[in-house]
């Protein structure tokens, strides 16, 4: 059996930036997840938010590391070609008393890094830079450095080029038991049994769960809801990120556009028990529409098109725990609440870090190669450019998706990417299917028919998201026929 | 590229684009129907139910008989047609793009389109049920294209939010497959569609209909295990303590339609309120050329009135092309037309002063139910052009009415007319 | 003068126009009479649907090797209604050839009723 030098426990934006990093050195790694598809948890229910990081508290590690995280994603982006906007954000005061708040976040920004921050005083100017903003605004902090990225699509974008550079993944590993016996670890899952010298917990909100495998229990992790609301594309076009003056407890609740041109509003933060809880609630979706209604007063409720939410890992510090642990060779990387999407290369980097002192080679790779192509996106093409690809590859002319455009083509491309999709949310969070204003209403049968295809199941087995998320329980006359063998009457 | 040229190109070979393209083959223009499904017929394959063609055809047909009659006619008259071919792109100019495997990119040349694209249903996320994402959830069209074309069940037990007829058809239809309908769940007070389907796909099933109940939450975090229901009150708010659980692996959603609109943005053209595009009496939209006819324009519920409405499509692109295609007209003088009390929406928006002493046909819905009403042309004076009693008016039964505006004494200056559903004032003697 | 027993046997809801008079089958004996219809129509719907209720049937047919794989079909004539579920039993279990063209009989005179299975539209490979 392979004995890796570090297993990554958990798929989600954290894991895979740091399993791309690795992929750079001579190491053999594998990367386990425990759902049907990498970027199933907090990665694909957040805000999407590149914070500018002036807004964490100075004694904490993520203010640093949200800062410098920030920097390194133009780089990240160059290479990896996922979807990344630096368009700006609004710290929104509504009243007089808050513009003092806002004067000292940008004091000590600037101090630490922050470029561009500025406070803005002037209504008119305000009002032209973002004209969706509520007039009972009476002054902004402007964040130029921020901006919004699509996580699960940077997510697919860091694994695909892991894959590419020789990092193993696999999917439906839910790691149940940890044995660490002469400096190896023996991580057993339902199907499986892997080997290392490391290993990196990088699982989200279970990650005490996994933490506790190794004997480590020295944090708490707290699961707290976030729900959204999404608007159609059509309804509103923001120009900046807006967030209130924030509280304590949260950075509060955004209006804030997303890279493919949608607006959304959230997310709540409620503290809950159940680590699987994403349901979202009437309370909450109330409490959206009010504070968002506070910044941005003709909210197009009436374009909505979907209401999900996300869980974060909140850590009894409120800081990252980045540890080092006392056992050797397994590395924390938890509690990662926001901003760590913005802080995740800069993690990735003081996970290698560690490594180095755990004795791990980092001589790089002779072959490796940081880039991920972009993408091909049909709706990026010129019509010389479309005409000519159809002709080299027909199922670049069945348009499978028709609010977003999205031919078959770029669905194969999704499902036969390295790591690429196995379900239905799969292919819609790769490539868009289903995304759009009719939510599937006219692609579902046919993005069923055809990840049935290529992946050689019946339309029954054809699932959501994995296990017993099937969309089809059987054939038309199956049912009628089964009541009429079993002589079950009405 | 592949290049077409043609008098009239058809987006859509439904129903509405069937019709308007054989008024335009039989008036020896030429024409072009563009379809994005595999097959001409539109949504009126999957309505395998009866009903339809009684007005057209006095016949009770099914749907795909229905369909099948144009289809026919289609092929006798040699209509070309492309197939799996969707439009990416309409411009100001009316040029038109498509895309399908065999041909590539496609260019179009017409002197008209006429937009037949049909709508689309309203989803969860449009109505903001909470609750987790389970599988188990459709829309009443997209579990009947399942059932009824690709061959599949989506789930064993059902619970039915909305009692269009869409829902209704669907309870019988999954009963009739073998599966349990739980029960159909209407916001308002009253059935939303025909009483013939509330008695022949409910009733006679013991169906039960919850009315003033509506779906407040989803359960299954994985596959859906069941919905909670609530009483509502008159604004439509939770009425606390009213909630029930209803179990179930499936719900379906029918919870009203919305023209698809994206080609007609794309194209410039000014969308109206009820979400199809601003026409004029001859059904043009605001772009010059380009006319829209059928659930694009506006959500029918009877197929035989699309046909209705897309010959007259086919007709006025015709005549378009025949007299005023390519010449410069001076700015047109208009009349608005607006929606007033209990009036959810009117087509056509505008009617251009010069077509006054012609018949236009009015088609509008109401907001709520009412009986022994009037309804009232009003201009912005207040003056009454014309009024019409009319014994009882729902909203999900669309209303139609041809008036000659000029006969009826409109004044020439007028700049909008309101129409309104009014409850009639006493009268001494029932008419009706 | 005997006193026969009169009671309302069943409440039949008119369907022929949108009033949807509520109609009363009563019994008066051994006899029965129809009250609160307002039209010819009316009676004769209540008159039919009390007796002898009847329904249209639409539904599906597996088919083999054809461009889909169910064609939709109907009834020719109404199937009474308490023989519907025999006759959705029986179409579940057959299955059809392509190519077929509208009107072709696919079940003739199911459940031995008199009534043919026919198909909705054309289907071709």
């Amino acid at each position: 059996m392979t004995v890796y030098d570090i297993i990554i426990i958990g798929g989600g934006v954290i894991g895979c930036c740091i399993a791309r990093t690795l992929s750079k050195y001579d190491l053999k790694v594998a990367l386990l997840e425990r759902e049907a598809d990498i970027a199933s948890g907090t990665t694909k229910a957040n805000s999407g938010v590149v914070h500018a990081g002036y807004a964490s508290p100075r004694e904490y590690v993520k203010r640093d590391m949200c800062i410098l995280g920030n920097k390194l994603y133009n780089q990240a982006e160059e290479e990896l070609n996922f979807p990344f906007q630096r368009i700006g954000s609004f710290v929104v005061a509504l009243e007089d008393s808050q513009i003092k708040k806002l004067e000292e976040e940008r004091k000590l920004g600037i101090q630490d890094g922050v470029p561009g921050l500025e406070l803005i005083l002037d209504k008119e100017k305000i009002k032209y830079m973002e004209p969706n903003l509520t007039d009972e605004v009476v002054g902004v902090l402007h964040a130029p450095s921020a901006g919004i990225v699509s996580p699960y699509e940077m997510t697919y974008a860091l694994a695909e080029n892991a894959a590419m550079n020789g990092v193993q993944f696999f999917r439906n590993q839910k790691v149940r038991r940890i044995n660490h016996q002469n400096y190896t670890f023996v991580l057993k899952t339902k199907t499986g049994e892997f080997k290392s010298n490391n290993v990196i917990n990088a699982a989200g909100v279970y990650g005490l769960k996994i933490s506790k495998l190794v004997g480590l229990d020295y944090f708490k992790l707290m699961p707290r809801k976030g729900e959204y609301i999404l608007f159609d594309r059509n309804a509103m076009h923001l120009n900046k990120i807006l967030f209130p003056t924030p509280t304590k407890v949260s950075k509060g609740i955004l209006v804030c556009p997303t890279v493919s041109g949608n607006t959304f509003v959230g997310p709540t933060a409620l503290n809950i028990n159940d680590r699987k809880d994403t349901a979202t609630t009437e309370a909450g979706l109330k409490e959206i529409l009010e504070g968002g209604s506070k910044l941005v007063p003709n909210l197009p409720v009436r374009a909505s098109i979907r209401n999900f939410a996300g869980l974060r890992a909140v850590p009894d510090t409120y800081d990252f725990i980045i540890d080092n642990t006392d056992v050797y060779g397994f590395i924390n990387v938890v509690g990662i609440l926001s901003p760590g999407l913005t802080s995740c290369y800069a993690i990735a980097e003081r996970v290698v870090e560690f490594l180095e002192l755990l004795g791990a080679n980092t001589k790089i790779k002779e072959d490796y190669n940081p880039t991920r192509p972009k993408p091909e996106r049909f709706k990026d093409f010129t019509k010389e450019e479309l005409d000519r690809k159809i002709k080299e590859d027909p199922s670049w002319g069945r348009i499978i998706c028709r609010c977003e455009t999205i031919p078959e083509k770029e669905i194969l491309n999704a499902i036969h990417a390295p790591v690429g999709a196995t379900t239905v949310d799969g292919v819609k969070f790769r490539c868009r299917p289903g995304m759009g204003r009719c939510q599937a209403g006219f692609c579902r049968p046919r993005v069923i028919e055809i990840l049935s295809r290529e992946l050689n199941i019946p339309y029954e087995e054809v699932m959501k998201r994995g296990e017993d998320t099937n969309f089809l329980v059987a054939k038309t006359k199956e049912i009628a026929l089964l009541r009429l063998k079993g002589g079950v009457e009405e | 590229m592949k290049k077409y040229k043609a008098d009239v190109v058809i987006i859509g070979a439904g129903a509405a684009g069937l019709a308007a393209a054989i008024e335009v083959k039989q008036a020896d223009l030429s024409v072009l129907i563009i379809e994005r499904d595999k097959e001409l017929g539109g949504i009126t394959l999957q309505c395998i139910h009866n009903g339809f063609g009684l007005k057209e055809f006095e016949e009770e047909l099914t749907g795909p008989e229905y369909a099948q009659r144009f289809i026919n006619q289609v092929k006798d008259l040699k209509i070309p047609y492309i197939l799996d071919t969707t439009v990416i792109e309409i411009t100001k100019d009316k040029e038109l793009y498509a895309v399908n495997k065999k041909e590539g990119l496609i260019e179009v040349e017409a002197k008209a389109i006429i937009l037949a694209m049909g709508c689309r249903e309203k989803t969860r996320g449009a109505i903001n049920i909470p609750g987790f994402r389970p599988t188990g959830i459709y829309t009443a069209g997209q579990a009947q294209r399942f059932v009824n074309i690709e061959g599949y069940l989506p789930g064993n037990t059902y619970v039915i939010l909305g009692s269009g007829d869409i829902g209704m058809i669907m309870a019988r239809r999954l009963t009739w497959e073998g599966c349990t309908v739980k029960a159909v769940v209407e916001i308002q007070p009253y059935v939303s569609g025909l009483l013939r389907n509330q008695v022949q796909c409910l009733e006679d099933y013991g169906i039960p209909l919850i009315t003033t109940y509506t779906v407040t939450r989803i359960h299954g975090r994985d596959r859906i295990k069941g919905v909670t229901i609530s009483k509502v009150g008159r604004n439509f708010d939770r009425i606390i303590g009213s909630d029930k659980f209803i179990e179930c692996d499936t719900l379906l959603l029918s919870v009203g339609l919305i023209p698809e609109n994206e080609l007609t943005l794309q194209a410039g053209a000014e969308l109206s309120k009820n979400g199809g595009p601003v026409v004029d009496e001859n059904l043009e939209t605001t772009i010059e050329g380009i006319f829209a006819c059928g659930n694009v324009l506006q959500v029918h519920d009877l197929v035989d009135l699309v046909t209705a409405e897309s010959k007259r499509a086919g007709k006025n692109a015709i005549e378009y092309i025949n007299s005023r295609y390519g010449k410069e007209l001076k700015k047109k003088e208009i009349i608005k037309c607006i929606p007033g009390e209990n009036v959810n929406y009117i087509k056509p928006n505008i009617i251009n002063k010069r077509n006054l002493s012609e018949e236009i046909i009015f088609t509008f819905r109401v907001r709520h139910p009412d009986r022994r009403v009037l309804i009232q042309f009003k201009d912005e004076n207040n003056s009454i052009i014309h009024n019409r009693k009319k014994s009882y008016v729902i909203p999900s039964e669309m209303l139609e009415l041809n008036i000659n505006l000029g006969e009826s004494g409109i004044n020439p200056d007028c700049k909008s007319i309101t129409i309104e559903v009014i409850p009639r004032p006493e009268v001494l003697i029932e008419e009706d | 003068m005997s006193e026969s027993s009169v009671s309302v046997v069943k409440v039949i809801r008119c369907i022929v126009c949108p009033t949807g008079c509520q109609i009363k089958a009563i019994s008066k004996g051994s006899e029965i009479s129809f009250e609160g219809y307002t039209c010819k129509r009316g009676l004769e719907y209540a008159e039919q649907e009390y007796y002898e209720p009847k329904r249209i049937l639409t539904t599906t047919i597996r088919v083999e090797n054809g461009f889909l794989p169910l064609i939709p079909v109907r009834s020719n004539k109404p199937i009474l209604k308490d023989r519907l579920r025999d006759a959705l039993n029986e179409i579940a279990q057959a299955e059809v050839k392509a190519p077929i063209k509208m009107g072709a009989v696919l079940i003739e005179n199911i459940l031995e009723l008199d009534v043919n299975i026919i198909a909705s539209r054309d289907l071709g490979k």
